[in-house]
C-alpha cells in the first residue's frame, strides 16, 4: 500500500516536471470527451424531453392523406371510432403552423376546446375576469396563451395583442392571456394555444372537420388493434400510434447525433494517433530516467505501475475536465454550440437550460473508449524500455 | 572471504555483426569482502563494462558471475534487480541523477518500490544528507548543484539502501582536485564501515593514494596485472 502511495506521489511529480506537455494533453482529451460527451447529452436530453412531451399525446393519431400529403380530416366517424372496445376518449384537434411575416417564424398553433387546461403549467397569466362563482372560463375568443420565444420575437408582453390573419388575409386579432412555465419550454417555446373556434378561423377549418384525430386507448397492448379496426372505418387515413413516434424521435435524435458523432471519430482517432505517438515513442531522456530508476532497484512492474499511473491521472484529469466542461455548456448554457444540429428547422429554438439528462452507461462508455486506450498504448513502450539493460541505455 | 567471483566472463558488444568487438575477454577474479578494489585502464579498456557486469546492468556474453554465493548470471531480469537493490549501490560516472527531481526526492526514489515507511525513509535520507553535507540543498533541484554536490549527491544515493558492494565508475572524473581528494576521503571513510568498494578508474590521485587494498590494471578486456 505505502508502495503506491510513494508511486502516486512520484507520478505526480514526475508529472509536474512537464506542466506545459502535461496541460496540452490534459487539454486535447477534455476536448475529445468534450465533444463527444457533448452529442450524447444533448440528444439524451432532447429525447427524454420528447418523451416528457408525447406522454401528452394520444394513443393514437389519425390523419387523413391525400397524395400523401396531409390534409383536413372529416370528424364524421368519430362517434364510430369511439364505439370500438378499448377507446376511451376520441377528441377532433384544430392545430397547425402559422408563418409570421414580420418575424420569418414559424409558430405551432393549437385550438383549444376547453380540455387543455390541465395540461398547461402557466408561469403566469392574466386574472380571469370571469365572475366570482361561475365557471372560469380558461379561454375565451381572441385571447392566447404564448411560449416565450413567441414573446420574444414579437417584443411584446403579457396583454399585448397578436395581429395575425386568417387564410383569406383578414386581421385576426388575438391579446396574450399568459405564457407557459419554462418546464415545458423546450416543446412550448413557439407554442400559441387559441380557442378551437379562432384556430378555424386562421386555418379556414369548417366545423365538420379537423387537423387530425386523437384516439386514448387506456390498454396499451390493445392500441395496435384499435389501429387496425379504425383502418376498417377509413381505409384512406394515417393511424400513427405514439409508441411509434417516441421511436422515431428516438431514432431522429440517434440520427443527429451520430452524423456528429461520426465527425468526432476524426477527432478521436486523431487524438489516439497523437497520444500513441507520444506514448509509443520513449524520448532518449524518458529512456534514460527508466534506466536510472532501474539501476538504482526499480523492478519492470514498478517502472511500468509509474507509467500507468501518470497515464491514469493525465486521462482521468481531462476525461473530468471534458465531462464537466461538457455538462455545463449543454445543461447551464443551454449548447450553444451544439443547438444548430438538434433544434431543426425552427426560427425560434428553445430557450435555456436544457433539463439536465444524461445516461451514465454512456459515461462509462466513453471512459472505456478513451482513458482505457491512453493507457494501454503506453504500456508496451514502457515494457520495452524498463527490460532493457540500463548499461545498454547508458552507452547508447 | 570472496563476495564476488568471476570465471571466464567475457562480454562482446553487437556479435556477428561487423562491428562487433570483445569489451571482456576471459575474465577471471575473486573480489574479498570489504576491501577496496581499483579496476585501473586506459579509456576502453573494459573497466566499466567490468562493472556494469558486477552490478547486474548487464549481463556477460559467457562465462559466470557469483555474488554473495549467488550465480547470477541466469538470473531474471526481474530477480537480478531485486539483487542490485537488496545488495548494491552504483555510482555513475555522469552521476545519472534525475536533474529536475529535487535532491531529497533523488534519494527517496531508491527506497519507494520497497514501501518502506515514511519515517525511516526520512531518517535515512536525512543522515546520509547531513553526512555528504547536502543538508541545506534539500528542497534544492539536482540541476542546480555544483559537480561536487552532483557526485556527493549520487554516492547518498547509492548508500541510501544500505548495500553491501559499492561500485563506483570514474569517481573524480568532473572534479577538481580538491573535490577529488574530498571523494577520496569519502571512500576511505565507506572501506572504513566494512563496504566492499569496486572502483574503475585511471586517475592518478585515486590510484595513488591509500584506498584500494588492491589494483587490477586491464588493458583492451584483458586482466593485464594485479597489484
Amino acid at each position: 500500500m505505502r508502495s503506491i502511495f510513494y508511486a502516486v506521489d512520484f507520478a505526480l511529480k514526475g508529472l509536474l516536471r512537464q506542466k506545459t506537455k502535461n496541460l496540452s494533453i490534459v487539454a486535447l482529451f477534455a476536448l475529445i470527451v468534450f465533444l463527444f460527451s457533448g452529442i450524447d447529452f444533448m440528444s439524451n436530453a432532447l429525447y427524454n424531453e420528447t418523451l416528457k412531451a408525447l406522454a401528452f399525446q394520444p394513443s393514437l393519431i389519425i390523419q387523413d392523406v391525400r397524395a400523401g400529403r396531409q390534409v383536413p380530416i372529416s370528424l364524421a366517424d368519430m362517434a364510430d371510432i369511439a364505439k370500438i372496445p378499448g377507446v376511451s376518449s376520441v377528441k377532433g384537434r384544430v392545430w397547425g403552423y402559422y408563418f409570421d411575416p414580420f418575424t420569418g417564424a414559424n409558430y405551432t398553433i393549437v385550438g383549444d376546446s376547453g380540455d387543455l387546461k390541465e395540461l398547461w403549467d402557466l408561469r403566469a397569466i392574466l386574472p380571469d375576469p370571469a365572475p366570482s362563482g361561475a365557471e372560469p372560463l380558461f379561454l375565451k375568443n381572441g385571447e392566447a396563451l404564448v411560449g416565450e420565444g413567441v414573446i420574444k420575437i414579437r417584443r411584446t408582453r403579457i396583454g399585448g395583442v397578436l395581429n395575425f390573419q386568417d387564410h383569406t388575409g383578414r386581421p385576426v386579432p388575438l391579446k396574450i392571456r399568459g405564457t407557459f412555465s419554462s418546464n415545458v419550454s423546450l416543446w412550448a417555446h413557439d407554442l400559441i394555444v387559441l380557442t378551437e373556434e379562432d384556430a378555424r378561423k386562421l386555418f379556414g377549418l369548417d366545423p365538420g372537420s379537423g387537423w387530425d384525430i386523437a384516439v386514448d386507448v387506456p390498454n396499451e397492448f390493445e392500441v395496435p388493434k384499435v389501429g387496425e379496426k379504425i383502418l376498417r372505418i377509413n381505409p384512406g387515413a394515417r393511424v400513427i400510434a405514439t409508441n411509434q413516434l417516441k421511436r422515431t424521435y428516438g431514432s431522429s435524435y440517434g440520427f443527429r447525433s451520430g452524423v456528429v458523432l461520426s465527425l468526432n471519430i476524426t477527432c478521436l482517432l486523431a487524438f489516439l494517433i497523437l497520444a500513441y505517438d507520444r506514448v509509443a515513442r520513449l524520448s532518449q531522456e524518458e529512456q534514460r530516467e527508466i534506466a536510472i530508476l532501474k539501476a538504482i532497484g526499480w523492478q519492470t512492474r514498478n517502472v511500468i505501475r509509474l507509467n500507468m499511473l501518470q497515464s491514469i491521472i493525465l486521462s482521468l484529469t481531462g476525461f473530468l475536465v471534458g465531462i464537466v466542461a461538457s455538462y455545463c455548456h449543454v445543461f447551464v448554457a443551454g449548447a450553444p454550440l451544439l443547438r444548430i444540429v438538434f433544434a431543426g428547422w425552427s426560427v425560434l429554438y428553445p430557450p435555456h437550460p436544457i433539463p439536465p439528462s444524461f445516461d451514465i452507461s454512456k459515461v462509462f462508455g466513453l471512459m472505456f473508449l478513451t482513458v482505457v486506450p491512453y493507457i494501454a498504448v503506453g504500456i508496451l513502450p514502457v515494457w520495452r524500455a524498463a527490460v532493457r539493460d540500463p548499461e545498454e541505455v547508458f552507452r547508447a | 572471504m570472496s563476495i564476488i567471483k568471476m570465471d571466464r566472463v567475457t562480454k562482446t558488444y553487437n556479435p556477428g555483426k561487423p562491428n562487433e568487438f570483445a569489451a571482456l575477454s576471459e575474465i577471471s577474479l575473486d573480489i574479498p569482502s570489504g576491501q577496496c578494489t581499483i579496476l585501473a585502464g586506459p579509456s576502453g579498456s573494459g573497466k566499466t563494462t567490468l562493472l556494469s557486469l558486477v552490478g547486474l546492468m548487464s549481463r556477460p556474453s559467457s562465462g559466470r558471475i557469483t555474488i554473495l554465493g549467488k550465480e547470477t548470471t541466469l538470473l531474471a531480469e526481474n530477480f537480478r534487480t531485486l539483487f542490485r537493490r537488496g545488495h548494491m549501490g552504483f555510482i555513475f560516472q555522469h552521476f545519472q541523477l534525475i536533474t529536475d527531481l529535487t535532491v531529497k526526492d533523488n534519494l527517496d526514489l531508491v527506497l519507494y518500490p520497497d514501501g518502506r515507511p515514511f519515517n525511516a525513509i526520512r531518517e535515512r535520507r536525512t543522515s546520509l544528507l547531513e553526512r555528504f553535507g547536502l543538508i541545506t540543498k534539500r528542497a534544492e533541484k539536482a540541476s542546480v548543484l555544483s559537480g561536487g554536490e552532483q557526485q556527493r549527491l549520487a554516492i547518498a544515493r547509492a548508500l541510501m539502501n544500505n548495500p553491501e558492494i559499492l561500485l563506483v565508475d570514474e569517481p573524480t572524473a568532473h572534479l577538481d582536485t580538491t573535490l577529488s581528494q574530498h571523494v577520496i576521503a569519502l571512500f576511505e571513510d565507506l572501506r572504513n564501515e566494512g563496504k566492499t568498494l569496486i572502483i574503475a578508474s585511471h586517475d592518478p590521485l585515486v590510484l595513488a593514494g591509500g584506498l584500494a587494498e588492491r589494483v587490477i590494471h586491464l588493458r583492451d578486456g584483458r586482466i593485464i596485472r594485479q597489484v
